[in-house]
C-alpha cells in the first residue's frame, strides 16, 4: 500500500484516495477545535450535527487499518500482520508521551508566568503535578490524560485489540460486527469503561463503546461489499440518511443559538439529551455513518477532485496521519497562545490557522518525499516487498 | 508584525510574544460594564421571587458554587454587588444575599449542600455557580448532568427560583481545561428545564476577546484590580437579568 507521494507516479496498488482525503480533512478540523481562542472552530464538523472530527478518525483508522493488516495477513501470514500492529502500538504510544510532555511544559509555563489567584481553581490541574512520582507514572499507563490528549489513548487501546479483531473480520465479518455491536449493548447496560486518573475519572473516549465504530471502519475496509447486499435499496438508504442529517443539523444549532430552541419540542429534547460522546452514543453512530453514506453517495474513488492540486495536501496529511495529528495537536498549543499573548484578533486567527494547516501539509511532504526515496532505494536492493501506509 | 508572526509559526515566538505583551500597558477598564445587548440577559420566568417580593417585600438569595464565587483575588466577589444592585433596583424591599460557596466544590457536593443548607433556609431564589471543578477533575458526565437535574428539581419542589451561573473564561486555562462537554450539558440541563442559565463563560470570552479587561497581567495588585472589575460587574449584570421584565424594580438614575 506504500503510494508514491506524486499521485501521477504508477501506484503499485490502487488506493483509495477518499480515505487521505477524509483523515486529512479530520486532522485539520482537529487541529482548529483544540484552539478554544480561534472562532474558525465554529465551521468544523463539530458543529454540523451530533457526530465530530473523531469519528471521522476512528472509522477511517478502523478502516485503513483492516486494508493495510489485512493484506500482510494475506501475504505474509498472521503473526507477522501482529508484530506489524504492535509496532505501530509502540509507535503511537511513543507519540502519546510526547504530547504529554509537550503539555506539561505549557502548564509548568502558565502556573510560573501567570499565577492569578482569580483562577485557582481552573489551575486545579497544576496540583496533580505536585507529586510527579504518580501522575508521570498514571500518564505512562495512560490513566491520566488531561485535556485534548484522550484521542491517541484511544486509539492505541483498539489497535491494541485489533489482532483479535483482524482475524474475526478476515473469518467472518458479519458475525464479527454483531458481537461488536452486542459489546457495545452489554457496555452500556454495565457501565463499563477503563479507570483514569484522577481516581473515579473514567476514560473519556470509551474504547469499550468506540470500538464499534472502529470494527465497523473494519469491516467497510475489508468487507465492504458483503455489507452492500445486505443494506436496504441505495435510494432509500440516501434519503433517509439526509432526513437524519437535517435533523441533527437544526438540533445542534439550538445548542448555540437560543432563539431557534423553541422549535424543539420538550419530548424530542428529553428523548435525546444527553447525547454521550464517551460511551458513542447512537445518535453520533448513526449520524457519522449517515454523513459517510451521503459522502461516498457524491465521491467515488475514482472523484475527479480527489487529483485536484488544491486538495493534495489534505490527501498527503491523510496518508501520514500519526506524525501529522502529533505536530496538529502540538501546533494548536503554539497557535493558540499567540492568539492569546499576541494579538486575537480574526485577520490573525484566519493567519494562525492557515500557518499550521500548512505546516502540517508540509511535513506530510517531507514525510513523503523520504518515504518516496527509501522505498526506491528497497526496490534497487531487495525484491519488492509491500509497505503499509496509514 | 509580520516577521513577529512568522516567527511565531515556527515555534519561537512564545518567548517573544511574552515580552511583547510585557511591555505593552494594560489596558484601562471602562468605569461601566460595557457589554453589546447580547449579553444583557433577561429573564421571565421567576414566580417564587416576584410572589416574595410582592407579598412579603423581602428578598432572600442564596448564592451555591466554587471557588470562583468565593472570590479569590477579588476585594469582593460577584455576590456582594449583586446584593448591592439588587438592594439598589428594590427601593422598599429588604434584600439579603448569603453565599454557601466552597473552593473545590463539585456538583454533587454542591446538590448536597443545596438539599442540607440552602433548602432549610428557605429562600426565594438560588443562584448556583458550577462546572469548573467537574470539567478540572474530568467528572463523569452524565453524573453532573443529573446532579444539576436534582438540584433543580429538588429546589423547584421547594418552591425556590434557580439560576444556573456557567464557568469563568480565562484564555490561558481553556486550554488546559476541557470545558466544552459540562457547558454543553449545562445549556441542555437549563433549556430542558425551563431554568435560566446565566452565561459568565461567554461574557468574559468577549470581555477578554476585546481587550476590555485584560486577564495576562501578571503584577498582582493590577490582577486583584481587574478581578475586582470582573466580579463587579458580573454582580451588577445578574442583577439586571434577574430583575428584568419586572415591574417591582426601577431603572436607577446612573
Amino acid at each position: 500500500m506504500a503510494v508514491s507521494p506524486s499521485l501521477s507516479a504508477a501506484p503499485r496498488t490502487r488506493r483509495d484516495l477518499r480515505l487521505d482525503f477524509f483523515r486529512g480533512l479530520a486532522l485539520w478540523f482537529i487541529f482548529l477545535d483544540h484552539m478554544p481562542s480561534n472562532t474558525l472552530n465554529e465551521y468544523t464538523i463539530g458543529h454540523l450535527g451530533f457526530s465530530d472530527a473523531a469519528e471521522i478518525f476512528v472509522f477511517i483508522s478502523g478502516f485503513a487499518a483492516a486494508v493495510a493488516y489485512g493484506s500482510i495477513l494475506k501475504r505474509r501470514g498472521y503473526v507477522l500482520a501482529v508484530a506489524r500492529i504492535l509496532r505501530r502500538v509502540w509507535q503511537l504510544y511513543v507519540a502519546q508521551i510526547f504530547l504529554f510532555v509537550a503539555f506539561i511544559a505549557q502548564v509548568a509555563y502558565v502556573a510560573a508566568r501567570f499565577q492569578n489567584p482569580m483562577f485557582a481553581e481552573e489551575m486545579g490541574i497544576v496540583q496533580y503535578f505536585q507529586e510527579p512520582h504518580i501522575s508521570l507514572l498514571q500518564a505512562l499507563l495512560l490513566k491520566f490524560r488531561p485535556a485534548n490528549l484522550d484521542i491517541l489513548p484511544l486509539y492505541i487501546v483498539l489497535l491494541a485489540s485489533f489482532p483479535v479483531v483482524l482475524w474475526g473480520i478476515v473469518r467472518a465479518p458479519l458475525v464479527t460486527l454483531g458481537i461488536s455491536a452486542a459489546f457495545w449493548g452489554v457496555v452500556h447496560y454495565f457501565h463499563w469503561n477503563l479507570a483514569g486518573y484522577p481516581p473515579g475519572t473514567e476514560w473519556y473516549f470509551n474504547p469499550f463503546a468506540w470500538q464499534l465504530l472502529f470494527v465497523t471502519g473494519a469491516v467497510c475496509g475489508i468487507e465492504g461489499d458483503s455489507l452492500k447486499k445486505i443494506l436496504p435499496h441505495r435510494n432509500i438508504l440516501f434519503a433517509l440518511a439526509v432526513v437524519y442529517l437535517v435533523f441533527a443539523l437544526v438540533i445542534a444549532k439550538t445548542w448555540y443559538v437560543p432563539q431557534i430552541e423553541t422549535l424543539v419540542p420538550p419530548w424530542v429534547g428529553d428523548l435525546l439529551y444527553p447525547i454521550d460522546k464517551t460511551n458513542l452514543d447512537l445518535l453520533r453512530y448513526f449520524h457519522f455513518l449517515a454523513m459517510a453514506y451521503v459522502t461516498v453517495y457524491f465521491v467515488h474513488a475514482d472523484s475527479k477532485f480527489l487529483h485536484w492540486r488544491v486538495f493534495h495536501p489534505l490527501v498527503v496529511c491523510g496518508q501520514h496521519s500519526l506524525q501529522v495529528f502529533c505536530v496538529g495537536t502540538f501546533l494548536s498549543f503554539l497557535g493558540h497562545w499567540i492568539l492569546v499573548q499576541i494579538n486575537g484578533s480574526l485577520p490573525m486567527q484566519a493567519l494562525v490557522s492557515v500557518t499550521g494547516i500548512a505546516l502540517m501539509s508540509l511535513l506530510g511532504y517531507v514525510l513523503a518525499w523520504y518515504k518516496a526515496k527509501e522505498a526506491a532505494r528497497a526496490t534497487v536492493a531487495a525484491p519488492p516487498r509491500v509497505g503499509v501506509a496509514e | 508584525m509580520i516577521a513577529r508572526i512568522a516567527l511565531g509559526a515556527l515555534g519561537v515566538a512564545m518567548t517573544v510574544a511574552v515580552a511583547a505583551s510585557a511591555q505593552a500597558p494594560a489596558p484601562v477598564a471602562p468605569p461601566a460594564c460595557d457589554v453589546p445587548d447580547q449579553f444583557r440577559y433577561l429573564t421571565d420566568d421567576l414566580p417564587f421571587m416576584d410572589q416574595a417580593v410582592k407579598r412579603t417585600h423581602t428578598l432572600k438569595v442564596v448564592v451555591v458554587g466554587s471557588a470562583s464565587t468565593v472570590g479569590p483575588g477579588a476585594e469582593n466577589a460577584y455576590p456582594a454587588r449583586f446584593e448591592k444592585e439588587l438592594a439598589r433596583r428594590l427601593p422598599g424591599v429588604q434584600v439579603s444575599v448569603t453565599v454557601k460557596a466552597k473552593s473545590g466544590f463539585t456538583a454533587v457536593d454542591m446538590v448536597k449542600t443545596i438539599k442540607s443548607e440552602v433548602i432549610p433556609a428557605k429562600p426565594a431564589l438560588v443562584i448556583w455557580q458550577t462546572g469548573t471543578v467537574d470539567a478540572v477533575q474530568g467528572a463523569n458526565a452524565e453524573t453532573f448532568a443529573d446532579s444539576l437535574v436534582a438540584g433543580i428539581e429538588a429546589l423547584h419542589k421547594a418552591s425556590i427560583d434557580v439560576i444556573l451561573m456557567d464557568m469563568q473564561y480565562s484564555p490561558f486555562t481553556s486550554s488546559m481545561v476541557n470545558l466544552e462537554l459540562y457547558r454543553k450539558l449545562m445549556i441542555w440541563v437549563a433549556q430542558r428545564r425551563d431554568v435560566f442559565l446565566f452565561h459568565r463563560y461567554d461574557l468574559m470570552h468577549y470581555w477578554s476577546e476585546n481587550q476590555i479587561f485584560d486577564l495576562g497581567v501578571t503584577d498582582r495588585a493590577e490582577q486583584r484590580r481587574v478581578a475586582d472589575t470582573i466580579h463587579g460587574c458580573i454582580g451588577q449584570m445578574l442583577a439586571q437579568a434577574v430583575l428584568s421584565n419586572r415591574d417591582v424594580a426601577r431603572e436607577p438614575s446612573r
